[in-house]
């Protein structure tokens, strides 16, 4: 399904392309060929994009004027032009669910019902989708999850959540590409690095990657990490 | 080539005017919180406007210089001295090698800015010079300045004074115009006349990544969250608590509260300005009237 997007403006400096308003992959794609186009082809009007579920946010260069930038956002639909689709890639995450990597199992238990090893088979088995990179530096929206994998958020959020971080919060897995404050609920952690400030181009986890965790024993993880 | 603090202010910040280019790898574009103000300090200095200053909130510290210097200070006037002379602002000034620059409390706004020629050299990340405090990046070492930091700065061989430009600033804070948000439709009469004719104040819990705001209670005919969507900056949001956020330099690249308006570009030097306890309204102006008074002011600092 091709929904015609509505291009309106969101400031007197941005303006918002709206793809309809669920979420669905249908709609991601989209959102994935259009924030390409628009990178590619606008870089020369744009500071920025914020690609979400169903929307791209544009905030105009300085010298931009709002109208002719709403015409050459419209252009785009209509003229509708072919670029190189990066491929999208699956990754693979390993994530250790023991020990001091997974402080909030427990409660994901409580909430949920299921034991310890149902939540992790329950979470490995998910067909996970990066819809977008936003909040905080390389944090993906992940969709996918088991829903009755849900558990809310800690009423308090921790102010340090180390980086690697795996964690449920409300009906989304999610990962904590660096270390910032979080209010989810970890239950895991990768040693894998999602993101360097020096890299960002090569980032593992970018808008439209898949992701497939697999579970290994903390004998594993510090193996591993050491290895690094 | 370099100054020592002494003793560091309140809140010191290397910034530029941001980092643009990665909202969509979630990054924010921080900067300058007065960017008008900030560019004026560079301007002064015929610097180019981007070069990285020390951006100063709520009182200054004392800064050692181990070279000979032309600095300016831009922004809301705080009482400022070199070596107990007391010293204006809004004109290059010539420092000498061992002579202590001591920054007191504001006598206004929020910020001012130490700018100086040739710019504070800092490790360039991602093209910016900012600092980002939430994820401790950028600027000197990701976080403020703190005692016995030693900052490079360029060399000066150049001391002649070529600048001295009267720039006026539009700093009237009592009203902050606003334009339509995205989910401005989602707000009932009742609602859109108390955000409008009320007033509002600045609360402590205040920073560079959004300042809250205490009045009167806003709430959408939504009982959730929207569906999470990029962040303009200046957006206001309200979350279902009723108390209305300003999203500001170092805003969360997406968000999912709904935003009755946007604080108009022309303007959001000014929120960059207002500190705790500081009363405002808020002004409806359309998207296209806010656009023309941006071009208008970027044309005047044009010289």
């Amino acid at each position: 399904m091709i929904i015609d997007p509505i291009v309106k403006p969101a400031s007197d400096r941005s303006i918002l392309i709206q793809f309809g308003s669920k979420i669905s992959e249908e709609i991601h794609e989209q959102i994935v060929y259009y924030s390409n186009v628009i990178l590619n082809s606008q870089s020369s009007y744009i500071n920025n994009i914020s690609p979400a579920y169903c929307s791209i946010l544009v905030r105009l260069k300085n010298d931009v004027m709002m109208d002719e930038m709403l015409f050459k956002l419209k252009d785009i639909f209509t003229n509708q032009t072919t670029i190189d689709m990066p491929p999208s890639k699956t990754i693979k995450i390993p994530v250790c669910y023991e020990g001091e990597f997974s402080p909030d199992i427990e409660r994901v238990m409580k909430y949920t019902g299921y034991s310890k090893n149902e939540i992790i088979t329950k979470h490995i088995s998910g067909n996970y989708l990066v819809y977008f990179i936003g909040f905080s530096p390389g944090f993906p929206y992940i969709g996918g999850m088991d829903h009755t994998l849900e558990t809310p958020r800690l009423k308090t959020p921790r102010t340090v959540v180390p980086a690697g971080s795996v964690a449920i919060g409300g009906n989304q897995t999610g990962i904590y590409p660096i270390q910032s404050p979080g209010g989810w609920n970890i239950i895991g952690r990768t040693y894998l690095t999602l993101f360097e400030w020096e890299n960002i181009d090569d980032s593992l986890i970018k808008i439209g990657t898949k992701i497939e965790f697999y579970r290994i024993t903390k004998d594993e993880f510090l193996k591993f990490r050491k290895s690094l | 080539m370099s100054i020592t603090i002494l003793k560091a202010g309140f809140h010191d910040l290397i910034q530029d005017l941001g980092r643009n280019g990665y909202t969509h790898m979630g990054i924010s574009p921080t900067g300058a919180a007065d960017n008008i103000s900030f560019r004026i300090g560079n301007i002064l200095l015929g610097n180019d406007a981007n070069e990285p200053g020390i951006e100063i909130t709520l009182f200054g510290g004392s800064y050692y210089f181990n070279t000979d210097a032309i600095i300016a200070l831009s922004g809301s006037i705080f009482t400022s001295a070199i070596d107990g002379d007391i010293i204006p602002f809004f004109k290059p000034i010539i420092v000498k090698s061992g002579q202590t620059l001591s920054i007191g409390s504001t006598t206004s706004g929020a910020r001012c800015y130490l700018s100086i020629k040739g710019g504070f050299q800092v490790p360039y990340i991602l093209d910016s010079a900012s600092t980002h405090l939430l994820s401790n990046t950028g600027g000197f070492n990701g976080r403020n300045l703190q005692k016995n930091d030693e900052i490079i700065c360029a060399s000066s061989d150049d001391m002649e004074i070529i600048n001295n430009k009267k720039i006026k600033i539009d700093d009237d804070r009592s009203i902050l115009r606003v334009s339509k948000g995205l989910q401005y439709d989602l707000f009932d009469i009742a609602n859109k006349k108390s955000f409008f004719n009320e007033e509002f104040t600045v609360s402590h819990n205040s920073n560079r990544m959004g300042l809250r705001i205490r009045g009167p209670k806003i709430y959408s005919k939504l009982s959730k969250d929207i569906l999470t969507e990029g962040l303009p900056l200046g957006a206001i949001q309200i979350p279902g608590d009723g108390d209305s956020i300003i999203s500001f330099v170092d805003h969360q690249t997406t968000g999912g509260y709904p935003k009755i308006t946007n604080v108009i570009t022309a303007d959001l030097h000014k929120v960059g300005q207002l500190k705790p306890g500081d009363k405002f309204m808020f002004k409806l102006v359309s998207n296209n009237e806010a656009e023309t008074l941006y071009f208008k002011q970027e044309k005047s600092l044009k010289i």
